[in-house]
């Protein structure tokens, strides 16, 4: 099974994320963005909706297991994912259709963070936690992070993900319209996908409302990180 | 933003601030009567929260009045009417800068902070409690209430931001332009508090949640630059111009 599989379905594509807990590292990311041009630029869909192939875990965030070594060891590689990721954010964020993430478990960390670029959200009801860990990891956001987060959620929330480490619930999420609608596992992808195909909206002018809409957040992507990650800063082996 | 050179006419009851530390938290009790700011009880609070970040090995903050009904009043008007009057400008603009350096410390603070609104908060007092990263009120009496519009008081582009932050929109524009008061429930409803409880219990109820945080500094400073970074980026570049330059005017 490749990391990323996507087909469509009339108006729509359903986007897969098919690498186990979809950890991110350079493969996640690259394979990502490359499934994102393919369905730009040969399909006529105007709307995304990604899920995951696990069974409990939408994103993890970062693959520390490769990270954290690869932080001690300077591996060259680490530049280039933490550019592949800040790529990767931004395109789901300005993806010139309406973005559909279907949370079919959990989504920590960058995970979580990723969940924040789409325009909707969906999740499953019965498990799953949507967390932003980073204060007990020890890893500072960047400045666009916290952009994002707060364009997702209402600001009471936003300061009990980041400084608690809260994990909140589909029920939560609900009520405070973080998610648009909490579903049973049986019920999310038929949720999901119906309203990405209810939408039908033009591919330039989502585009270009979201050029606007989320211009304070590019304005953010332009600071260079001024906390640059540093292995003995993570406290997973 | 150092000023400390700058005459001092009152000083309010500068000694009235008490620190205690359980477990890892700092709790800092305001026990100069109606704890309204002037530039006594900014800088005892500046000189405070040094303590508590230099002396302590706190995690945790919280911050509430001895009074029985008023955690903050806001700016001291008396003293601000003696010092007007007695045509001393250099005065109101040191303890407009001072005000200013309090907010921004609040705000990169390095630890968790809890305001414990076991009172009436308004204007300054009000705008001050926002700074915190979490409100807790009392819901038994105690408003929450920002009467600049009534008082002729302007406000600053970074007051503005971090209502913003904190309160929603409805609210933003009936505290700014009605100088509207409103409940400890309203105010909950609206999460601009986390939660509302009777007095007797509101302190308990706090340090229940503040014993449990013990969140490193390092990080909660880092993730507050750059969660707040555009009101400090106000505050640095517009406000504390505005005031120095005396076009503030109160």
């Amino acid at each position: 099974m490749s990391v990323v599989e996507w087909t469509v379905d009339e108006n729509i594509a359903v986007l897969s994320m098919n690498s186990g807990e979809n950890r991110f590292n350079v493969k996640f990311c690259s394979e990502m963005l490359s499934a994102l041009d393919d369905i730009e630029k040969n399909t006529k869909v105007n709307a995304l909706v990604v899920k995951s192939g696990h069974e409990k875990i939408w994103s993890n965030g970062m693959d520390l297991e490769w990270l954290v070594p690869a932080l001690n060891n300077k591996d060259p590689e680490v530049n280039k994912f933490f550019k592949l990721q800040d790529e990767l954010m931004k395109r789901m964020l300005f993806y010139p259709m309406i973005t559909v993430a279907a949370l079919t478990g959990h989504a920590f960390a960058s995970g979580a963070i990723f969940a924040c670029c789409f325009d909707f959200r969906f999740m499953r009801s019965d498990r799953g936690f949507l967390c932003f860990p980073e204060v007990d990891l020890n890893i500072p956001f960047q400045p666009y992070m916290t952009g994002v987060i707060r364009k997702a959620l209402p600001m009471h929330l936003v300061v009990e993900g980041q400084f608690m480490g809260k994990r909140f619930t589909a029920t939560e999420l609900e009520k405070f319209h973080v998610i648009r609608k909490a579903c049973t596992m049986d019920d999310l992808m038929k949720e999901a996908t119906a309203f990405a195909k209810s939408l039908n909206k033009g591919r330039w002018i989502v585009s270009e409302i979201k050029k606007v809409l989320y211009k304070d957040i590019a304005t953010l992507m332009e600071i260079p990180p001024s906390v640059s990650m540093d292995a003995s800063n993570v406290p997973i082996k | 933003m150092d000023i400390t050179g700058g005459s001092w006419i009152y000083c309010g009851n500068v000694s009235t601030l008490e620190l205690e530390i359980r477990d890892r938290v700092a709790i800092v009790t305001m026990a100069a009567g109606e704890n309204r700011l002037n530039l006594g009880m900014c800088a005892a609070l500046l000189n405070m929260l040094d303590k508590v970040e230099r002396e302590t090995d706190a995690l945790t903050l919280v911050v509430k009045s001895a009074h029985e009904r008023v955690w903050c009043y806001g700016f001291d008007t008396d003293w601000i009417k003696q010092i007007q009057s007695e045509g001393n400008e250099a005065s109101l603009k040191e303890f407009l800068v001072r005000d200013l350096e309090l907010r921004r410390r609040l705000l990169l603070f390095p630890l968790i902070t809890v305001a414990a609104i076991n009172g009436h908060v308004f204007g300054g007092g009000a705008i001050l409690s926002c700074c915190f990263d979490f409100r807790f009120m009392r819901s038994d009496r105690g408003f929450f209430c920002i009467p600049a519009v009534d008082l002729g008081y302007p406000v600053v582009s970074g007051t503005v931001a971090l209502l913003k932050q904190v309160l929603p929109v409805h609210m933003l524009v009936d505290a700014m332009l009605t100088g509207r008061r409103f409940t400890g429930e309203e105010v909950a409803s609206a999460r601009v508090v986390k939660a509302t409880y009777t007095n007797d219990i509101l302190l308990d109820k706090v340090m229940e949640f503040a014993l449990h945080l013990n969140k490193d500094r390092g990080i909660i400073g880092k993730m507050k630059e750059v969660q707040n970074r555009h009101i400090i980026h106000l505050l640095d570049t517009e406000d504390l111009k505005t005031v120095q330059a005396g076009i503030f005017r109160v």
